[in-house]
């Protein structure tokens, strides 16, 4: 082994560097950068199953996986049957547009998704290894839902006309979803109470910030609504407003502070309505320091979502704490972002 | 979203509908008491977004149902199908 990668190994060049080295090297740093996360990928994966068997957190160090760039999407045609077994391929990876403008609307969200999360974050895909994104589209008759299945798979109603239309047109409930399952890789919250509201407020974050990443808007410009593309005459504008949490159509409840906290059986514990707190303590972090959202607070939540201290059981106290950690540990303790951070929570009133 | 169906108030037609569809269903089968809404989904660990119904019917006799998509039977989607025209926003 050359004495320049055993020197790397040693000096553990952090991926990130390399990430950045891959992405705007000369050819020469490329590659080399190429063959030391290569051959840094064995040792970090031997860590990380290390630290499995020791009981350390798992999410600590990733493995990661391949040289990343370009998604590989699959679009199936459920043909508005019920059944869970894939339909028929729709489009391919790298196929050219279709007639159905539900299966190029499902691909083209994949990609952007993918897009935001890799140049970024530096991440493949939802695994962060290359993971083939799979969209099934026209599920069920009517169906006003997406979702994603926890097994790989995004399914795509055709809407019912009133509550909404066709999901695949909203960019940030394609990033919505998929957002569901990067977190499945790295916190996992639990789908109930304050882990299930996170976990919902990330994929709202991510979501929204997949859209803004497509359109070039500032914080200041973007509109920081979720599913106002496919919402029907029922629920105008919005499904839920980040920037006004409870303003988005008139069934809106969620809370936009611990003051209003909703506690309720329904809903999981209520995950799609007080992820209300969180997603505004992220509008407020985003909107105080300006520019473009996914720059510093986009990297804070990232990076928090991958905290080593965060468990699928965490509620808004310790990611809170999380944000304000990776805020300092990236931005120095008395920055403008980790007060920025602060601020967020205050103005949700989620004690630190 | 919400419906709440007095069968006798429906057009007679949708009334049948949705009478047929309740009778096909096996309350006893798929547990007939109010699961706990916390019930994990039925699709794999880490889904999320989909529907869960939760049936109460009023007849002779009160059953339960809570079920997570997706939906165990088809029955038991005739059932939800008719009735979700129904329901409303709450």
């Amino acid at each position: 082994m050359p004495a320049s990668r055993r020197h790397s190994l040693a000096c553990i060049v952090p991926p990130d560097l390399l990430r950045d080295i891959i992405r705007n090297g000369t050819e020469q740093q490329r590659e080399t950068a190429a063959d030391t996360m290569a051959v840094d990928q064995t040792f970090r994966t031997l860590r990380s199953a290390f630290a499995a068997m020791t009981g350390a957190h798992q999410a600590v160090m990733r493995p990661m996986g391949g040289m990343g760039g370009q998604p590989q999407r699959t679009v199936y045609d459920q043909g508005n049957s019920n059944a869970l077994a894939l339909g028929m391929v729709a489009r391919t990876e790298g196929q050219k547009a279709v007639r159905d403008p539900a299966v190029n609307e499902a691909y083209d969200g994949f990609g952007a998704t993918y897009k935001f999360f890799w140049e970024v974050f530096g991440r493949n895909s939802i695994d962060s290894a290359g993971m083939p994104i799979l969209g099934l589209v026209h599920y069920s008759r009517n169906y006003a839902n997406a979702f994603w299945d926890g097994q790989g798979h995004m399914f795509f109603g055709d809407g019912d006309g009133q509550l909404f239309v066709r999901l695949t047109k909203s960019l940030d409930v394609i990033g919505h979803e998929l957002t569901h399952g990067v977190t499945q890789y790295e916190s996992n919250f639990v789908y109930q109470g304050q882990s299930g509201a996170l976990n919902e407020s990330m994929s709202d974050v991510f979501g929204s910030l997949t859209k803004q990443y497509k359109k070039k808007q500032s914080a200041a410009k973007a509109d920081w609504l979720i599913g106002g593309e496919v919402v029907g005459p029922a629920l105008k504008p919005a499904l839920r407003s980040m920037k006004d949490p409870g303003t988005a159509n008139q069934y809106d409840k969620q809370p936009a502070t611990m003051d209003d906290f909703v506690v309720t059986a329904a809903d999981n514990g209520g995950v799609h309505i007080n992820s209300g707190i969180p997603n505004h303590a992220f509008y407020v972090t985003a909107t105080t320091l300006g520019g473009k959202a996914w720059e510093a607070a986009g990297h804070i939540w990232y990076d928090s979502l991958r905290d080593a201290k965060i468990k699928p059981t965490s509620g808004f106290k310790a990611f809170a704490r999380a944000t304000v950690r990776q805020g300092q540990m990236r931005y120095g303790d008395t920055s403008a972002e980790v007060d920025a951070v602060r601020a967020g929570w205050d103005k949700t009133k989620v004690k630190l | 979203m919400v419906a709440s169906v007095d069968l006798d108030e429906l057009p007679q037609k949708t009334a049948a509908e949705v009478r047929a569809a309740l009778d096909e269903v096996d309350f006893d089968k798929f547990g007939g008491r109010r699961s706990r809404p916390s019930a994990p989904p039925a699709f794999g660990r880490g889904a999320a977004d989909t529907f869960q119904y939760d049936l109460e019917i009023i007849g002779t006799e009160r059953r339960s149902l809570t079920v997570h998509e997706p939906l165990p039977d088809p029955r038991i989607q005739a059932l939800v199908d008719a009735l979700l025209p129904l329901a409303h926003p709450e």
